[in-house]
């Protein structure tokens, strides 16, 4: 759990946090959405202690971090960092093991992890020996990533861990993220100014500006219930497009349908076939399809879910209540 | 030109190459004297000694053409064909001496301009070589020390005994040697010490603005005085104290000697060295060091682990520069009694006999060299995170 009371940070006369009060749960994903220079970074900074606060107070698993060893909290704290932060003269196998080297994990271990984590940020092994200076940007912040993952710490400071991540590898961070926090429930905070990554993975958004939260809620909560002008201009007119990559298709279609209904109009593909998609299958990639091949319905079937069609009416029906709750 | 029909060295290599052949040919290769200081007469290669000469300029000749036509790919060929240049340089200079002196112990054969193109030539040859092979750092290092070893070998040998530089060597084999390990001993001990002040005080300095510009004002000072003025400079004030305190004076210390010029190049070692150190310090991208602190290391961790490995190249670096430095500026240690090569180079100039000069700065170029090269070698092993 992370909690701050009245957290303020003061850079000579710019008040870069003001007064923020926010708590994250044990096992939450909670992420910190704002424009650039809004405070997000130094909030995270002063929670690892990085940065000493001008006045507040910081509570981490219901201690105040005061009374923790600064050396200790950071060890117990999976910081991953904006601007990367690589250490140039390590390699990526020592840069992701340098957590549980100060921890005084046995080698054999620190090397499997490593490895392990390699696999995960989807790197090839052979990368375990270069340096960073021979790694791209996206690279590089990805082996930031799993070096905060390394000594598998209950919390998570996460700055913008995928900002120069191409769209593609993103995603699939994205996912496999997504994917880890449904097992291991971590306690994170995860810092974006994309809007659109903030409601895919948040639990829960803390919406800052000028080093306040001015708004909190679920993702479905912020797209459904009116904001002020800040937050309606942050989120756009688009917020419910994105809000559907939330979602899968196994959670808004119709079973049992007969799928032969579901027949594409001859506009893209040739003749009138149905549009075969997978439960697991995001549904704002479901609309895009449903968009691009002119078809009202898609056919579900497989990976585990009974048969059936998602149309576009029970695309609408299952948001008709608000966004709903689902893990 | 496709890859495959192209042929010799790329541009360095083959104006190294034909420089080569052209100093073999044209320029005269030695200059002969019926003794130590008359003038005398320039030799081409081929004009000595009937056979021989022509022999030797006949196998650099075909050295060169074989660079010129094999084809590009024979790269380990072109290497091997540069290793016997620069043996052929070297020993046809030797035999070619001592054929033109041979039972005469007054004449003297020195260095023409035709050996020392020659000896340029085979730089270029060899840096075009190393050129070739820029991806096996093992084999580049290799063919270094296969050239000096060349070289050093031919001298063990006694190849060039009949040199003039090594017939002044020979008579005065005593005073070399230890003016040149005085001299070593002059800049490496001076150099030692300012590492040994200038690592820690860069140490000290790092960020605290207000005292480091306070210190390089100081040092700065140091450098901007000319060597000679420095150890004008410094004979007052050492002369004074060792006359006025008896303790100075027993410790060897007087206002002439190996001290005062000791103190000129520990001082002029000093800025390069503090300036790079600090330097190396500062370079320390300021994310990297808060990530360190952010994974839970403590401050003496962020240093030992983080801010002096990925300083440390540029610190040696600045070591480096002192050292050439101070190589070349200790010769003028000789003008105050303090020693070093520079005794046999002012002497020679006192008599005119270019030989002895030449005795004084050859060993000192090569060691200079060879200290360079070393202490760079250590740099790049060092420059881990690759930031020089
Ligand atoms: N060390 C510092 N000294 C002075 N001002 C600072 C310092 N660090 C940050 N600031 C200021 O504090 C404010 C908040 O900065 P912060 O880095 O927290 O923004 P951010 O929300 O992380 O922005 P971004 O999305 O661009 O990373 C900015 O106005 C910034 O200029
Ligand atoms: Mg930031």
């Amino acid at each position: 759990m992370i909690q701050t009371k009245n957290l303020t940070k003061i850079y000579n006369g710019i008040t870069a946090v003001d007064n923020v009060s926010l708590e994250v749960p044990s096992g939450e994903l909670c992420v910190l959405l704002g424009p650039s220079g809004c405070g997000k970074s130094t909030l995270l900074k002063m929670i690892n202690a990085l940065v000493p606060p001008t006045s507040g107070e910081i509570f981490v698993n219901g201690k105040n971090t005061h009374d923790i060893p600064v050396e200790l909290l950071r060890r117990g704290i999976g910081y991953v960092v904006q601007n990367v932060g690589l250490f140039p003269h390590y390699t990526v196998m020592r840069n992701i093991g340098v957590v549980m080297k100060l921890l005084n994990k046995p080698k054999e271990d620190i090397e499997k992890r490593a490895l392990f984590l390699l696999d995960l940020i989807g790197l090839p092994r052979s990368y375990a020996s270069r340096y960073p200076r021979e790694l791209s940007g996206g690279e590089a912040q990805r082996v930031g990533v799993a070096r905060a993952l390394a000594a598998d710490p209950a919390i998570l400071l996460m700055d913008e861990p995928f900002g120069s991540v191409d769209p593609l590898n993103r995603e699939h961070l994205q996912n496999s993220f997504t994917e880890i926090q449904k097992t291991l429930k971590k306690t994170v905070l995860f810092v974006t100014h994309d809007v659109s990554e903030a409601l895919m993975l948040g639990d829960r958004i803390l919406l800052m500006q000028e080093g306040r939260i001015v708004r909190e809620g679920t993702p479905g909560d912020l797209v459904f219930q009116e904001g002020d002008n800040f937050s309606q201009a942050f989120f756009g007119s688009e917020m419910a497009l994105k809000l559907l990559s939330r979602y899968r298709v196994g959670q808004a279609y119709t079973k049992g349908m007969k799928i032969q209904n579901a027949a594409c109009q001859p506009s893209r593909v040739g003749e009138a076939i149905p549009c075969l998609v997978s439960g697991n299958m995001p549904l704002s990639e479901a609309l895009s399809l449903m968009i691009i091949n002119g078809c009202r319905e898609l056919a579900v079937s497989g990976d585990g879910f009974p048969q059936g069609t998602l149309s576009f009416e029970s695309l609408l029906s299952y948001f008709r209540k608000g966004a709903p709750n689902v893990q | 030109m496709s890859e495959n029909k192209k042929l010799g060295y790329g541009k360095v290599g083959n104006l190294g190459a034909a420089l080569y052949a052209v100093s073999a040919l044209f320029f005269p290769y030695i200059q002969y004297r019926p003794n130590r200081v008359l003038t005398g007469e320039a030799y081409r290669l081929w004009q000595i000694d009937g056979m021989q000469g022509i022999i030797y300029c006949a196998i650099m000749l075909v050295i060169s053409l074989l660079l010129f036509v094999l084809p590009h790919k024979r790269r380990f060929m072109r290497a091997l064909l540069t290793l016997a240049a620069v043996f052929m340089t070297l020993f046809s200079l030797g035999q070619s001496a001592a054929s033109l002196t041979s039972g005469d112990s007054i004449a003297r054969a020195s260095m023409g301009a035709g050996f020392w193109l020659s000896l340029a030539s085979v730089f270029l040859m060899l840096s075009a070589a190393r050129l070739e092979y820029v991806h096996d750092r093992l084999f580049q290092n290799a063919l270094t020390l296969f050239s000096l070893s060349i070289f050093f070998v031919l001298l063990f040998l006694g190849v060039f005994d009949g040199l003039s530089v090594m017939r002044e060597y020979l008579n005065r084999k005593e005073t070399f040697l230890s003016q040149a390990s005085a001299h070593l001993i002059l800049a490496s001990t001076s150099v030692g010490a300012a590492t040994l002040l200038g690592v820690p005080l860069a140490f000290a300095l790092f960020s605290r603005k207000r005292l480091e510009r306070a210190v390089f004002f100081l040092v700065n000072l140091g450098q901007t005085i000319p060597t000679l003025s420095l150890l004008g400079l410094l004979m007052v004030p050492l002369g004074y104290l060792s006359s006025k305190y008896q303790i100075i004076k027993s410790l060897g210390i007087s206002g002439v000697g190996f001290w005062p010029a000791w103190i000129a190049l520990f001082i002029y070692a000093l800025f390069p060295i503090l300036h790079n150190a600090l330097a190396g310090l500062q370079m320390v991208d300021p994310a990297v060091t808060q990530a360190a602190f952010s994974v839970g290391m403590t401050k003496n961790q962020v240093f030992y682990k983080v801010q002096i490995p990925l300083a440390i190249p540029l610190m040696i670096s600045g070591v480096r520069t002192a050292l050439t430095q101070a190589m070349g500026n200790a010769v003028l240690a000789a003008l105050i009694g303090g020693g070093g090569l520079g005794s046999l180079i002012f002497l020679g100039l006192a008599q005119s006999a270019p030989d002895l000069i030449l005795l004084g700065t050859l060993p000192l170029v090569l060691l200079t060299f060879l200290t360079d090269a070393l202490l760079g070698r250590v740099v790049v092993a060092l420059d881990k995170g690759g930031s020089l």
